[in-house]
């Protein structure tokens, strides 16, 4: 998996690392923990190549594990330096059309020149469920505020444990499949009755 | 949509500056052999610069500060900052001195503007002579009118997408037909081609505020304002586009 190259720069004692994270939405969100742009070649999700921006900086990347004996897991990825345009995307509807999609966490290293030394090892793929922002309060008006937008994932298992927000309401119906009409006149439905079906007879 | 905002040299009288690049380490803790393994994640760095009380002594200097404080919207909008440092350019030598600017250029024939001011020329002339790719970090340049190069030297380049960015020389091998080969830090921000311009004189980049407030100033009594600004590198969206 690894080269010669990267061997020797691990054999070294210091490392210069580069986290990359994939999102499968439209446009696909590339993103890397460093400054500016970067072009990693071509690598096992990437099949032509592309670039990956750096994007403020993801501010941790969680522990994870593999999947063991069917214990699922579910990591948040949080975001910060977010731009007016994520944020928008995280809070307005866009927002739903995460949910399901291929998210990928890869890393590689980098030579003492800051050079890539190998393509993007993937080393977890995840379904993204539903991003979340949080903000902090201040009580004081020098303080700045600071948001960071939260990306909820998990594996295919996860979703067996606890259920996706989603509901069967047309919107939800329509973003599973957009033409299906399924879900249309649920909200002619009343709730809080009780429908009263015929007595079994004695 | 932001502005990018240039913020004229000669407002920035410093009393001290320290341009440097942020790393961001990752120190696991001291190992049994007392060796501390250190790993970085931040892919090359990103420029900070620290001005240390920026003299503001006229109400026209003043006023230049607040004009650019208001347009700078708390950092939403990012300013050029040029970093001239005078001590350490490879400045010609003309005579025993080193040449940092030229007198007032006029016109052809001779004439100044109407206001008796000429044009502006940058004094040290170099050049890009072998393109580079994206995070390149080593660079073949031309000095066609300089000093001599040591490492330690500050140019910028004007990107097409990445607008103004700036650099720092790390090592430098002088070739036999003159050129140079230079170890630069941070990776290139953007790919660059042959015969793209390096500003030595005043090397530019895009800077905002560290807080929202970062360039606020205070007047003394006496009419002063010494600001003491952090300034990080920024980038807008179209750039990250």
């Amino acid at each position: 998996m690894l080269n010669d190259a990267e061997y020797a720069a691990l054999d070294g004692g210091s490392y210069r690392i580069a986290y990359f994270f994939r999102l499968a939405t439209t446009p696909i969100v590339r993103l890397w923990c460093g400054i500016g742009k970067i072009e990693p070649g071509v690598n096992a999700i990437d099949e032509t190549g592309a670039v990956y921006v750096g994007f403020g900086e993801i501010t941790d990347i969680p522990a994870f594990r593999q999947l063991i004996n069917g214990q699922a897991e579910r990591v948040d990825f949080t975001l910060s330096g977010v731009t007016p345009e994520i944020l928008q995307v995280a809070s307005e509807a866009d927002a739903p059309a995460v949910k399901g999609k291929d998210c990928a966490v890869g890393f590689a290293l980098m030579g003492d020149d800051w050079q890539l030394l190998g393509a993007v090892k993937w080393i977890r793929r995840y379904t993204a469920d539903f991003l979340g922002i949080s903000q902090t309060v201040t009580e004081n008006v020098q303080d700045p505020i600071m948001r960071t937008v939260t990306l909820s994932v998990g594996s295919l298992m996860t979703g067996r444990r606890r259920p996706g927000l989603s509901y069967f309401t047309d919107q939800d119906q329509k973003r599973r499949s957009p033409t299906d009409r399924f879900c249309e006149r649920t909200t002619l439905y009343t709730q809080e009755r009780r429908k009263k079906w015929p007595k079994v007879g004695d | 949509m932001s502005e990018l905002i240039y913020v004229p040299a000669s407002l920035l009288r410093y009393r001290s500056v320290e341009p440097e690049l942020s790393a961001r380490v990752i120190a696991p803790g001291l190992s049994g052999a007392g060796v501390i393994p250190k790993m970085s994640v931040d892919g090359g760095g990103l420029w900070t610069i620290a001005f240390g009380e920026i003299q503001l002594s006229t109400p026209a200097h003043r006023q230049a500060w607040r004009a650019i404080n208001a347009m700078c919207d708390g950092g939403v909008n990012k300013l050029i900052i040029p970093f001239v440092d005078l001590p350490h350019q490879p400045w010609p030598i003309v005579s025993g001195k080193p040449l940092t600017s030229y007198d007032t250029i006029p016109h052809d024939d001779g004439s100044l503007f109407s206001d008796g001011s000429g044009y502006v020329q940058s004094v040290i002339d170099a050049e890009i002579v072998t393109s580079a790719a994206l995070r390149s970090t080593s660079l073949r340049i031309r000095m066609n009118y300089s000093g001599g190069l040591m490492g330690g030297e500050h140019f910028s380049i004007e990107h097409p997408v990445m607008s103004h960015r700036m650099y720092r020389i790390g090592r430098v091998v002088e070739r036999d037909d003159g050129d140079f080969d230079v170890v630069i830090r941070p990776p290139l921000r953007e790919a660059v081609s042959g015969g793209e311009i390096l500003d030595f004189d005043a090397p530019k980049s895009i800077f905002e505020p560290e807080t929202p407030g970062g360039l606020n100033i205070g007047t003394d009594i006496i009419g002063m304002a010494r600001p003491s600004p952090m300034l990080i590198e920024g980038f807008t969206s179209e750039m990250l586009a």
